[in-house]
């Protein structure tokens, strides 16, 4: 049956210009899965690298330096270290407490990177819907053509596989070739380990693989359920949410003084309510990790200064890592919002709004709905470094410096200015004529 | 309302509202050469006139319109609207200029979907320096008791309306209507059309209606022909006739 037909020769071509017509989502796709990947395998591999270079340092009879002894609270006495040549169980007493260290790490890298895995995950969602979303037309067209859903689906799919596929090799070989080598070389150093052997790229593999999985699953399902949809709809407007009044104004005391652009404001965020979930899940989650970082190293500095040194430098940067991921959620959600609502935006312009009144009328939503995941974000963070603590068997939250507050929250915030600073262009560009064209 | 209607600051009052001298907007085309949209057009419009525009698609209609309500610069020329050398504007000053001086009608009515209709009017209001009581106006397009709905229960004669209570309680020198009637039936259209009319008639307000319908040029003051980005005629109507009796 013609219908059935998965790849004809132009089918291909179309799902061919699929690409080009999405670079951009196909960059971010395939970035994202590359960071993520990166930054799993090389602290994945962490542990494993420095268990296995303990080892063959008591095999070549080398002795653990006296000053990381000390950092880690072994008693050297006088210093009197282990001779060249000592026997094993000697060595093994003394590199005992470095073994501690990699178990340490071995927590962290287990728990930061699912945490990041899951925000990264958000971002690469949100990208592969909007992406069929707004292919909606070229889906109409194929599905009254006679295309069935099913060979709709299949045309979104290498889209995905091919950015996270990509993505996710770039990623494990970064990983494997630079952060795995950088991370131990600074673990090397201080603990004077020899060379290091193999390093075992396992969990960032696994990771990859999970986000080829599960994104080809999302995409195969957007495209499939868009398909299902009754072609006249697809290929007329999507029309848009209609306006609605929401609980608050039933309280006209508070209501009633709001000027017009905040009750737009409240109206839009009770309009969106996945961007709302999504925008506040990622603000919460990023300020978790913003604050479990900030939270590791300040009780790890009054504590235990020796494991600081090696933690310090994966908790910075994954605390860079989920600003950074979550400016991507938040730039992708403003995105969207200034996308939609281009011809409101050209509207007020023509009604003689200044770029930053204007700008307003976007971006206030968004640093309302980032306000209250952060605010949501830094208890959430205190209850998760304290799970952390106890998980990890060391850190007192008691120990935690009052900054970690504040700076937990301006750093989350600074999401927000990123995407905010990234898209002020693209608002106040957005082309006046725009409010006189035929609705589409 | 108050309908009086005073000179700004260095407009002498013989002087036409609007004074369109040679002017030229080109546009950057896909080849070396630019496309000219507009070539060379020169015109008057008087306070208080219902000045209909007309031409086939692409005869520069829009591109005209953009330049009138401040919404892109000529290549060269000279634009003068109430006084203020527009064409000479920096495009904050033309912010300034449209929030100040025009009021603009849309084809599609481009109402803010999440707003009441009330709500709508306001968002004009609150940035006018001299606006009017955005119920009053409400009321004077018939939808006094509409007032709490949203665009999205308004029938498009309706939302058109809203639109136009929207553009007025700015209290603009200058309406500017983009066919403002293209979305709609004939009664609905017609009624449109009758209450621009009385905004320009009874109230004195300037108001141009761009449009590529032909069957408008009897009830204006003056109608200005648009053909290949060229002013083909401006002709004055000494006796316009009633909306009500023009048939499209």
């Amino acid at each position: 049956m013609r219908g059935e037909q998965l790849a004809g020769r132009t089918f291909t071509k179309v799902a061919f210009r699929t690409f080009s017509h999405h670079v951009a989502r196909l960059v971010v796709v395939a970035g994202l899965t590359a960071i993520t990947s990166a930054l799993v395998t090389g602290i994945g591999a962490l542990p494993t690298t420095m268990r296995d270079g303990i080892e063959r340092a008591i095999a070549n009879g080398m002795s653990p330096p006296a000053a990381a002894l000390d950092m880690i609270g072994i008693d050297t006495g006088s210093g009197a270290v282990a001779a060249p040549g000592s026997p094993d169980h000697v060595l093994a007493d003394l590199w005992g407490g470095l073994l501690f260290v990699a178990d340490g790490v071995e927590r962290i890298s287990v728990v930061f990177p699912a945490l990041f895995f899951t925000v990264a995950g958000l971002v690469i969602y949100m990208t592969v819907t909007r992406m069929v979303a707004a292919e909606r037309q070229q889906i109409g067209c194929l599905v009254t053509l006679g295309y069935s859903p099913r060979a709709v689906a299949t045309r979104y799919l290498p889209f995905t596989v091919i950015g996270c596929l990509g993505g996710g090799i770039v990623g494990v070989a970064a990983g494997y070739w630079t952060v795995a080598p950088v991370l131990y070389a600074s673990v090397q150093d201080l603990y004077g380990l020899p060379d290091a052997g193999d390093f075992l790229p396992g969990l960032g593999v696994a990771s990859a693989v999970a986000t080829v999985v599960v994104m080809a699953g999302v995409t195969v399902w957007a495209s499939a359920s868009a398909a299902k949809e009754i072609p006249a709809r697809l290929l007329g407007a999507r029309v848009p949410r209609a306006g609605a009044r929401t609980m608050w104004e039933r309280i006209p005391a508070l209501w009633g003084r709001l000027p017009y652009r905040y009750k737009s404001t409240v109206r839009n965020i009770v309009r969106y309510k996945v961007r709302f979930v999504m925008t506040v899940t990622s603000m919460a989650l990023a300020t978790v990790l913003v604050f479990a970082g900030l939270a590791l190293s300040s009780v790890l500095s009054h504590e235990q200064p020796a494991l600081m040194d090696t933690i310090a430098p994966i908790s910075a940067m994954l605390v860079v890592a989920a600003v950074l991921l979550n400016a991507l959620v938040v730039h992708n959600v403003t995105n969207i919002n200034i996308e939609e609502r281009e011809r409101e935006i050209a509207t007020l312009k023509v009604l003689g709004y200044y770029p930053h009144e204007v700008a307003g009328y976007v971006f206030r939503e968004m640093a309302i709905l980032t306000t209250i995941g952060m605010a949501m974000g830094l208890p959430l963070g205190h209850l998760v470094t304290r799970v952390l603590f106890a998980y990890l068997e060391f850190g007192n939250i008691s120990l935690l410096d009052a900054w970690v507050w504040p700076a937990a929250a301006a750093l989350a915030l600074a999401s927000l200015g990123i995407a905010d600073l990234l898209l002020y262009r693209k608002l106040i560009g957005v082309d006046m004529n725009t409010s006189l064209k035929v609705v589409d | 309302m108050d309908g009086t209607i005073l000179p700004l600051p260095g407009q002498h009052p013989d002087r036409p509202l609007v004074r369109f001298t040679d002017v030229v907007k080109e546009y950057a085309g896909t080849s070396a050469a630019p496309v000219r949209a507009l070539d060379g057009v020169t015109f008057d419009v008087a306070e208080g006139d219902f000045v209909v525009v007309v031409g086939p698609s692409g005869a520069g209609k829009t591109t005209l319109l953009n330049l009138l309500g401040g919404m892109d610069a000529a290549t060269s020329g000279d634009i003068r609207v109430a006084g203020a050398v527009v064409s000479t504007f920096t495009p904050k000053q033309l912010t300034w200029y449209r929030r100040h001086l025009v009021g603009f009608v849309f084809q599609f009515y481009n109402l803010m979907p999440n707003l009441t209709a009330l709500e709508n009017v306001e968002l004009a209001t609150e940035i006018a320096p001299d606006p009017l009581a955005p119920a009053d106006v409400l009321e004077r397009v018939g939808l006094a008791g509409r007032a709490g709905s949203f665009p999205g229960q308004l029938s498009g004669g309706e939302q058109q309306r809203v639109s136009i209570a929207r553009a007025v309680a700015k209290n603009p020198r200058l309406l500017l209507c983009d066919e403002p009637t293209g979305a709609l039936d004939d009664l609905t259209g017609k009624s449109i059309l009758r209450l621009l009319h009385d905004i320009s008639s009874i109230e004195g307000k300037t108001v141009v209606v761009v449009t590529h319908n032909s069957a408008l040029k009897p009830i204006a003051d003056v109608v200005l022909t648009i053909r290949s980005g060229r002013l083909q005629s401006m002709e004055r109507n000494a006796t316009p006739t009633s909306v009500e009796e023009i048939d499209w």
